[in-house]
């Protein structure tokens, strides 16, 4: 697991698990376009329309909705 | 005339994607019976906190086979296209080239190279599609799309670059057929495993969801990877994750 950084996905680009437990439980989750979509669980952060890549995870850009590293840390931890 | 249509940045975080505007131009050309369309293709770009894009940066890009007086006419519709339907907010741009017509068509592949490694800047596309031989407009905002577009048609050029749009409609019983059957899919060019090899049209393929074809050598390429365990079947389409780097 790298460092976070502010506001990013601790995740990186290919913790599958991981995004799409977030976006199990995210109330704003909403399906990008086709193109798009990269993760094979349909409801993922990494399919999701207000997913914004960096160059090596995402940050979401859902108003209001920050993404505190330490959430993701912990279920980082917790599937370790 | 063969000429490549490459746009970006046209949408904003709540409207229909690029790829969406990208189909509806190609079909758009058929229609007016000015020339025929080929599929869509995804380029991925630079991911940097330097570069203003909404969420993915990723570039659009078709063929078509049109006759060359009609170039122009093309450019313009395309032109109005993007700027009427194009979302608020974003900052679209064109990039059309008509590829035997190109006066440097390595400054265009070295571009759109360039625009997945590092950081390019209006100027330089500008420049660059000035150089070529090619068409490169905006069409609203910064004017920034422009550079996406460029590096779009330089990838599409290339032929090893990028996903195609859509998933292949294919009816299979119980979920396999064979890969002659699938190379009687109209979308599908080649098919290849992962590792770059042909396989024997009599082999069986295990089909997932939502199958997708890449862009290799300048085809449509249906990747297969070998399935676990010793059954029947030995090869299957690839999952969504694997097809993410292309």
């Amino acid at each position: 697991m790298r460092e976070c950084v502010a506001g990013e996905f601790a995740g990186g680009q290919e913790d599958w698990r991981g995004a799409a437990l977030l976006a199990a439980t995210c109330p704003g989750f909403s399906f990008d376009v086709e193109e798009e979509l990269v993760a094979d669980d349909a409801r993922s952060c990494y399919n999701c329309r207000y997913r914004r890549w960096t160059r090596l995870s995402f940050t979401c850009m859902q108003a209001g909705r920050p993404m505190p590293g330490s959430c993701h840390d912990n279920l980082a931890m917790e599937r370790s | 005339m063969q000429i490549l249509v490459s746009i970006d940045d046209t949408d904003n975080l709540d409207s229909r994607g690029t790829g969406a505007l990208a189909s509806l131009l190609a079909d758009a050309l058929e229609e007016r019976s000015w020339g025929k369309s080929s599929f869509v293709t995804r380029h991925q770009l630079l991911l940097h906190q330097d570069i203003p894009y909404t969420s993915h940066n990723s570039a659009m890009c078709f063929a078509a086979d049109i006759q060359p007086h009609l170039l122009d006419t093309v450019i313009e519709y395309a032109s109005a296209f993007l700027a009427g339907e194009s979302a608020a907010g974003s900052d679209p741009g064109l990039c059309v080239a008509a590829i035997d017509c190109l006066k440097n068509r390595n400054l265009l592949l070295t571009f759109g190279n360039r625009a997945k490694q590092e950081v390019v800047t209006m100027a330089e596309a500008h420049a660059v599609a000035k150089e070529a031989g090619c068409h490169l407009s905006s069409h609203g905002g910064s004017g920034q799309g422009v550079i996406g577009a460029l590096a779009g048609a330089g990838l599409r050029l290339g032929g090893n670059d990028g996903r195609l749009k859509g998933s292949l409609r294919m009816p299979a019983a119980a979920g396999r057929v064979s890969v002659a059957e699938l190379m009687g899919c109209a979308e599908v060019d080649e098919i290849r495993t992962v590792s770059g090899e042909p396989l024997d049209g009599t082999e069986q393929v295990r089909l997932g969801d939502k199958v997708k074809t890449v862009m290799l050598a300048g085809k449509s390429v249906l990747l297969l990877e070998p399935v676990s365990g010793t059954g029947e079947i030995r090869w299957q389409t690839c999952a969504k994750q694997r097809l993410k780097c292309y």
